[in-house]
């Protein structure tokens, strides 16, 4: 609430900026509405694991709105809000008679921040200073995952997902780098938002190139929780480091603990680029089309003690995603398949918990738990009216009562456990979004 | 039946591809609103009985204080983009020692993209996708409005008014065809709508997301007449049949010796779905005035409109065995008050289901314990009155023996209703500020 409050607050004082008088203020207005429906088709939990039964409907209806204000040659501000309606329907499970539905009305921010940009060439500023809410991509060939440095946690290694949001959102401090043309670096100092620990400060520090029209590669780190505003939050003493796998402790005591190191590389090859026209062979090929990329993190890396028991390798916490964007030839804007791999040790998280809940190396996992891949497609008209679907097998969990986006706003009260719906091979999910843009 | 549903969405995005606009017109709109209401139950049923002279919620006090914005922006000359939601507080002191109930919410009110040929009031033609305000019977104030489930239900029978908000909100897809002539008005309304949650608390939850497909057509002749109808097929498209049509625990009852009824062995079981008919039709008795005279009414006056439905046409055993039972009739008038105020209306309505109206979603069963108002519930009466003071301020208010449920600031209803008596009757004031 305090961040709608904040939000909403910043669209007014944007208005009365905007239509002041004598004001030299440029206002820009965008935003969007969209209709979405989707169903997770087949999962392998059971819903008494905290998960959706199969053939679950999701719908929703949302209304975005955004402000852009350049209140000054070097500054802007911009603020939007989403609106919008949440609809699960689910069928009987087990004996049951009926099955069960949920239905939500969700108000959240999309922005808040002000930006200070340097330089007075607008096409190319130096130095670009941000304060505030904001979305925040850093591998814009991701389509659906990737995106691992903000879109997961160390201490458990969970991974979210979101359909046609492939980005992560953070509130902070954002400075962007660019000493050269095609070079930028970005320093982030964010706080924690959504989930636990809330509060704490991280540290991350990304730099990208761009190669001619070719390659576009990047790596970064994050340091989370570097800034801890409650130590018993960070590290809380409910989980006990267990020195080896059987439970047995050995020595002194020592606590799992949020705080982490995520590492994180990326590199995005354009095919297109090794002819001299775009439209090689003939064929009209789309700004997408013909790219390979891929992206790889570790999530948890060099902790003293290499936190044995559950952390004591790198199993689970080095996922690797390879996309490509096959030719749509301008048919669709996007249409690309990507494939992840990480070796799976346990299926389940509580994004409140530092450790795993499933037990120490279950043995009830196979190799294909840790396959995930998504087919994902977009096309936007130019009436601004947009489509775009996804099908696959991917870091699917359950959409809170309070927000679009899994596991957030509230994960200590629903999506607790944050289980992954989709393991097994057959598990999958489809999900098609209607929009107008503006 | 949802690759039906895909394939009507898919059918709209090709053509819609095809009719590209050549010239953008961005225009961003603001508007909204903010009000204080109050208002109370002067006397309501009393849940022991006709007999007892206590009410349950006699004397309590209703308040609420809302904001509302919208953004309206014109995308393409063709396009627009509507948006908007709905912040409250809602305040209400049940008395006799009963805790004061507060509840903050807020609500979508409206997220839609409309794409029009011609003009956008009266369109060749109009395709809307998302969640919009609907209201097919332009006069009715408050009673009326009974084909979606927003407001009326089939199996079993209810119905729901709410200050000042007698239209439906539905989600979905709307297409519109009109026809404009010298004499004639014409248009007809096609839409295929997925149900949203009615109601309180999770039992509210029971069946939302089914689609539903109805046809409207309208038609505004010599400038005086009206005359409307509509066809709605309830939950034609469940998302989950067990919630929709459950197979046990809601049996069919044969009409003569309650017995459960069987179709190929099996029992019957009752259904939430249901096909609902509707007729409206207004006149405009200031045709028939004197021009002088007529010039002294403002344009609501001299009104006189009615609106029947049909809430579910099929009949089902010993419960649903006669469908003149499942007929709400409203009839109203805008009483002439030569320009003093916006308009007064007066309405009637005769509903004359014989068993309870408590709105229990996902359940086709109705109950028939007579409390000894089942008779006195069939009547209802309500006169709303809206005068403007000032540019953007206005004065509403209701007084009347409507099928008035509380609700919390988000717009969601109670169950029962509290106005089923003879003598039953509540008020309800609003001061607005729109913008």
């Amino acid at each position: 609430m305090k961040k709608t409050f904040f939000a909403l607050s910043a669209v007014f004082l944007c208005l009365k900026a905007a239509f002041a008088s004598d004001s030299d203020v440029g206002v820009t207005p965008s935003g969007m509405v969209y209709y979405q429906f989707g169903q997770l088709v087949k999962t392998s939990l059971t819903p008494n694991q905290d998960a959706w039964p199969d053939k679950t409907w999701d719908q929703r209806a949302v209304f975005r709105a955004q402000l852009n204000a350049r209140v000054h040659e070097h500054v802007q501000i911009n603020v939007g809000l989403e609106f919008g309606m949440l609809m699960l329907v689910s069928p009987p499970v087990g004996d049951a008679a009926t099955g069960s539905s949920t239905s939500n009305n969700i108000v959240d921010p999309l922005i808040a921040q002000g930006v200070y940009s340097f330089g007075d060439d607008p096409e190319h500023q130096p130095v670009r200073i941000a304060l505030g809410y904001f979305p925040f991509k850093y591998d814009a060939s991701a389509n659906n995952m990737g995106e691992y440095l903000f879109r997961t946690g160390a201490y458990p290694p969970y991974i979210i997902n979101t359909f046609d949001e492939c980005q992560a959102r953070l509130l902070g401090l954002h400075v962007t780098v660019a000493p050269i043309e095609n070079l930028n670096f970005d320093v982030l100092f964010t706080n924690e938002t959504f989930f636990m620990p809330r509060g704490d400060y991280s540290l991350s520090i990304l730099g990208g190139y761009k190669l001619k029209n070719i390659l576009d590669f990047g790596a970064g780190i994050s340091l989370k929780s570097l800034v801890s505003v409650d130590r018993s939050q960070t590290t809380p003493r409910s989980a006990p480091i267990y020195p080896d796998s059987t439970g047995v402790i050995v020595g002194d005591t020592a606590f799992y603990s949020f705080k982490g190191t995520k590492l994180m590389g990326r590199a995005s090859f354009d095919l297109k680029g090794f002819f001299e026209s775009p439209n090689f062979f003939g064929l009209p090929f789309g700004p997408n089309d013909c790219k390979v990329y891929c992206e790889t993190a570790i999530l948890g890396w060099g902790n003293p003690g290499g936190y044995p028991g559950y952390f004591d390798s790198l199993a689970g916490k080095w996922p690797v995603m390879i996309g490509v964007d096959i030719p749509a030839l301008n048919f669709l804007d996007v249409f690309s398949l990507e494939w992840e791999y990480t070796h799976v040790k346990y299926d389940k998280y509580k994004f409140n918990s530092t450790t795993p809940i499933d037990g120490i190396g279950s043995d009830s996992l196979n190799v294909n738990a840790g396959i995930r891949w998504s087919l994902y497609a977009s096309k936007t008209f130019k009436n601004g009216f947009g489509v775009s679907g996804i099908l696959g097998k991917d870091h699917f969990r359950p959409t809170p009562a309070t927000s679009p986006w899994p596991g957030v706003d509230n994960p200590s009260q629903y999506g607790a456990y944050g289980s992954e719906m989709l393991i097994r091979n057959g598990d999958w999910h489809y999900a098609l979004r209607l929009s107008y843009s503006f | 039946m949802k690759w039906i549903f895909y394939s009507l969405l898919f059918a709209l995005v090709v053509p819609l591809h095809l009719l590209g606009d050549e010239e953008p017109a961005k225009k961003l709109t603001f508007g909204g609103f903010a009000y204080y209401q109050f208002g109370q139950i002067e006397r309501s049923f009393s849940p022991d009985g006709v007999a007892n002279g206590s009410g349950q919620l006699d004397k309590a006090w209703d308040q609420h204080v809302n904001f509302r914005l919208t953004f309206n922006a014109e995308v393409m000359k063709r396009m627009r983009i509507i948006g908007g939601g709905e912040y409250g507080i809602a305040t209400f002191v049940k008395g006799e020692g009963s805790p004061t109930d507060v509840k903050t919410d807020f609500t979508l009110k409206e997220a839609q993209g409309i794409y029009t040929i011609g003009d956008f009031n009266i369109p060749m033609f109009q395709a809307a996708l998302g969640y919009f305000p609907y209201k097919y019977n332009a006069y009715a104030t408050n009673l009326g409005e009974y084909l979606f489930g927003y407001r009326a239900n089939a199996y079993s029978p209810y119905i729901i008014n709410d200050f000042d908000n007698c239209k439906a909100r539905l989600l979905g897809l709307r297409l519109t065809s009109g026809l404009a002539t010298r004499s004639h008005s014409l248009k007809l309304d096609y839409l295929l709508t997925s149900e949203t949650k009615v109601g309180q608390g999770n039992e509210a939850n029971k069946g939302i997301g089914d689609y539903t497909m109805s046809l409207l057509f309208d038609d505004k002749m010599f400038s005086c007449f009206d005359v409307g109808a509509g066809i709605s097929l309830y939950r034609l498209i469940p998302l989950d049949q067990s919630q929709t049509s459950p197979s046990t625990g809601f049996p069919v009852l044969d009409a003569r010796d309650s017995a459960v009824v069987l179709a190929n062995g099996d029992t019957m079981q009752l259904t939430t779905q249901a096909t609902k008919l509707m007729l409206h039709m207004s006149i405009d008795c200031k045709k028939f005035l004197p021009e002088g005279f007529a010039s002294m009414l403002s344009k609501d006056d001299g009104i006189l409109y009615s609106e029947a439905v049909v809430l579910g046409l099929e009949n089902y055993g010993a419960y649903y065995n006669d469908v003149l039972k499942r007929i709400p009739v409203m009839v109203g008038f805008n009483v002439p008050f030569f320009k003093l105020i916006d308009f007064l209306s007066v309405e009637l309505e005769y509903f004359g289901w014989n068993g309870s109206l408590v709105f229990i979603p996902g359940n086709p069963t109705p109950s028939f314990q007579d409390d000894g108002y089942l008779s006195q519930q069939m009547f209802r009466w309500s006169i709303f009155l809206q005068k403007t003071i000032a540019k953007g301020f206005a004065v509403k208010a209701l007084v009347g023996k409507d099928h008035f449920r509380t609700v919390n600031a988000g717009g969601s209803v109670t169950m029962s209703e509290f106005l089923r008596g003879n003598d039953n009757w509540h008020y309800v004031v609003r001061f607005i500020y729109s913008f």
